[in-house]
């Protein structure tokens, strides 16, 4: 641990995350958009003067490890000509290098301290639009990343402290919604700004070569209590096999196969029998990747210490080049996040939670698979304002987590890849985006059915509203395949669906108090209307009272046999709206008498031996098929 | 020790059902190849709506008492997936207790 002890380094490494989480508040509150203010879809970080994660304030995981790629590459290609400099500011967003995809944009700064490089701060937001061939900055009609909207390679962005202008006009231009772009610039410039103040502070009072010790010793420290507790589990291999049903061009099965070898103190992630390059956008490049599995890594398997590059020194990944997770350096990918990033972290998650079952002291760490059913609408065109604008809506966030060993999944709870997730207020959407809301709610019959469920997913519909012009499209998967499996038994959470239903007169049929509640209401108010969305759906005029829907998302996975959920939790269930009448009567054979509504338990044991006889009746071994 | 929410490998290292204590192979094998297996489609189920047939459920069991094991999500006629493949070359008990959940 070099000169300091470990009470000084344990002081000084708190105090740098401190000011991490206060930059990054910084940045939450001077930005306008709200998947950042809200959503807190919002990366801040600290990094070695070598380029290497080393603290990171609480939140989004995705860009942890990605982001210090971009450092490097910088510290690679402008070290020499034309120098790195006290004051200047790195752009960076190609997918190819770090990050995730083109919407991830990220500003970098040096720390420097009388001439010395001694660190790096980083700040990265999910910027709502890209100038890609679709508004919202994750266009599904994409085929190839130079549709996916403009991408800087490191521009330096400032010089001593001030914008250079013509980068800002050069950004300004590139999209539909330059207010809401640049306000996500200038929030992670200022973010910055409190970032290098506050650790100037710190290098003037403990000295530079203090603070770079505990830059470095926070990584060395996650490295070695990620190895310690890789040699408490037991050696094995587990496996999964993720699937999908559309690749933005079509419906079509594809799968993300993962092996997980846990060998002493290594990991090998190997996703070889992965489906090959996808046509349109539902694929990674190496840096998504590498930050997917890092979701299911730092939040699962090595939560306890500090989320850095040392968490991943005992992980090798193999990803055979062509599989649609580790695709070429123009392919489609701006879908990565969801498909097939939250299928990459949700796989992990449960295999991490199959091993923990090999020791006691983790079994409360176990988690069946988060919400990976994942459904975006995104819109461009003309807000209530008469100002351009493009973006999506972030409600997946709020999404049901996995069961546990005794517990069931947290209903609508957070999104995996950001723990600290929050959505925003239907109020606050309203406000910022020409759209109103007829219901937000936690979804029916959308956790995965088990001993202990999984988390509710999520059920909204919306309206366009005082539009003169107005797109939508749809990001998603999970409508023909389930995409959230369970764990043990349990069924998998259930699948999506989202509607649309264009030119009607909603205002009319509104003022006369007729409101759809559902999609069976928007089914019976306008069959001619209503057509279902793909999952992934190019963006389609939606003219002022056209409607959307999105069902069934967002579940969390469930833990253990359905016959074996406690009778009562699945009356409390209906009573609550999680669950129908008729999941209760099939799924987890539970009879209520008719006239009291109480548990009637000899006739739910009677029920549940008959399912026990029937699948007896039909089941075989699978070598035994035909 | 322990290796799911229904099975463990026992003193004899053999995979055992927790529940009911019939044993289904040895510890080295996939257990899922002594696990009597059905079919279900996804679509009779609440709050799950395909319609195009692109894959199944396919349901393991314990062979003596009937408890679901698994259920995976497939393509028709795939092979179980070895989902759990301890090492018993390097094999080590647990001996560690249960953390209690602070609430």
């Amino acid at each position: 641990m070099g000169k300091l002890s470990p009470i000084e380094f344990e002081i000084l490494s708190h105090r740098i995350y401190s000011i991490m989480n206060e930059a990054r508040q910084g940045v939450m509150r001077v930005s306008g958009s709200p998947v950042v203010c809200e959503a807190g879809e919002c990366l801040y970080a600290a990094y070695t003067a070598d380029g290497y994660t080393s603290v990171t304030a609480c939140g989004l995981m995705l860009h942890t490890v990605g982001s210090q790629a971009f450092i490097q590459k910088i510290i690679e290609e402008e070290s020499e000509f034309p120098g790195i400099h006290d004051g200047d500011m790195f752009y960076f967003n190609d997918p190819s290098v770090g990050g995730i995809h083109a919407a991830d944009q990220a500003i970098l700064m040096p720390l420097f301290y009388k001439g010395e490089l001694y660190g790096w701060l980083g700040s990265l937001t999910h910027t709502p639009e890209t100038g890609a061939i679709e508004p919202g900055g994750m266009p599904p009609s994409s085929r190839s990343l130079v549709h996916e909207g403009f991408r800087l390679q490191g521009v330096r962005f400032a010089v001593n402290g001030k914008l250079i202008p013509s980068v800002v006009n050069t950004i300004k231009r590139a999209v539909r919604d330059p207010g809401y772009v640049m306000l996500d610039q200038h929030a992670k410039v200022a973010g910055l700004n409190i970032g290098k103040a506050r650790m100037t502070e710190m290098v003037e009072r403990y000295g530079v070569d203090t603070v770079k010790e505990v830059l470095q010793g926070m990584i060395d420290q996650s490295e070695e209590l990620a190895r310690a507790k890789l040699r408490e589990l037991q050696d094995g291999t587990w496996r999964i096999i993720m699937h999908g049903d559309h690749d933005a061009v079509e419906y079509k099965h594809w799968k993300v196969q993962i092996a997980v070898t846990k060998k002493d103190d290594e990991l090998t992630i190997d996703f070889t029998g992965t489906s090959p390059e996808n046509t349109g956008p539902i694929n990674c490049m190496l840096p998504g990747l590498i930050g997917s599995c890092f979701v299911a890594i730092a939040s699962q398997l090595f939560y306890e210490p500090m989320l850095n590059y040392g968490l991943m020194k005992p992980i090798k990944i193999i990803a055979p080049e062509g599989s649609m997770v580790n695709v070429g350096s123009l392919s489609p990918c701006c879908m990565c996040p969801p498909y097939p990033g939250c299928s990459i972290s949700t796989g992990l998650t449960e295999i991490f939670a199959k091993m923990f079952y090999t020791r006691r002291k983790y079994h409360q760490d176990i988690n069946s698979g988060w919400s990976t059913n994942m459904v975006l609408p995104f819109f461009g065109g003309i807000n209530q304002y008469g100002i351009s604008t493009g973006s999506m809506f972030f409600d997946c966030f709020a999404g049901g987590t996995g069961a546990g060993i005794d517990r069931d999944g947290v209903n609508t709870g957070a999104a995996e890849m950001n723990l600290e997730s929050n959505v925003a207020d239907v109020e606050t959407n309203e406000m910022v985006n020409p759209m109103m809301y007829l219901w937000r709610r936690e979804a029916k019959d959308s956790g995965g059915p088990g001993m202990y469920r999984g988390g509710a997913g999520l059920s909204y519909c919306q309206v366009a509203h005082n539009t003169p012009a107005m797109v939508v499209g749809n990001i998603g998967q999970g409508g023909q395949v389930s995409t959230t499996p369970s764990m043990c038994g349990a069924y998998p959470a259930s699948s999506t669906k989202t509607i649309t239903a264009r030119n009607i007169n909603s205002f009319e049929r509104f003022a006369k108090g007729e409101v759809p509640y559902s999609i069976e209401d928007i089914y019976n108010m306008y069959p001619d209307a209503v057509q279902e969305m793909p999952p992934q759906s190019p963006s389609a005029p939606h003219p002022d009272g056209s409607i959307w829907a999105v069902d069934g998302q967002v579940a969390g996975g469930g833990i253990g046999d359905p016959l074996d959920r406690d009778p009562a939790l699945v009356k409390t269930d209906l009573i609550d709206g999680y669950i129908s009448e008729r999941s209760g009567r099939e799924v987890y054979c539970v009879v209520l008498d008719p006239k009291t509504g109480e548990v009637d338990y000899e006739a739910t044991k009677a029920a549940r031996n008959k399912v026990k006889e029937e699948r007896k009746a039909r089941a075989k071994l699978w070598k035994e098929e035909k | 020790m322990q290796i799911h929410h229904y099975l463990e490998i026992d003193q004899n290292r053999k995979i055992k059902c927790l529940k009911c204590g019939h044993v289904l192979c040895d510890a080295r094998e996939n257990y899922k190849d002594y696990a009597p297996r059905a079919e279900k489609d996804p679509a009779s189920l609440p709050g799950i709506r395909p319609t195009m047939g692109m894959h199944v459920y396919y349901e393991y069991y314990c062979p003596n008492c009937y408890t679901m094991l698994d259920v995976e999500v497939a393509e028709k006629g795939d092979p179980p997936v070895w989902d759990t493949q301890i090492d018993m070359d390097n094999y080590v008990e647990d001996t560690t207790e249960k953390v209690q959940e602070k609430l």
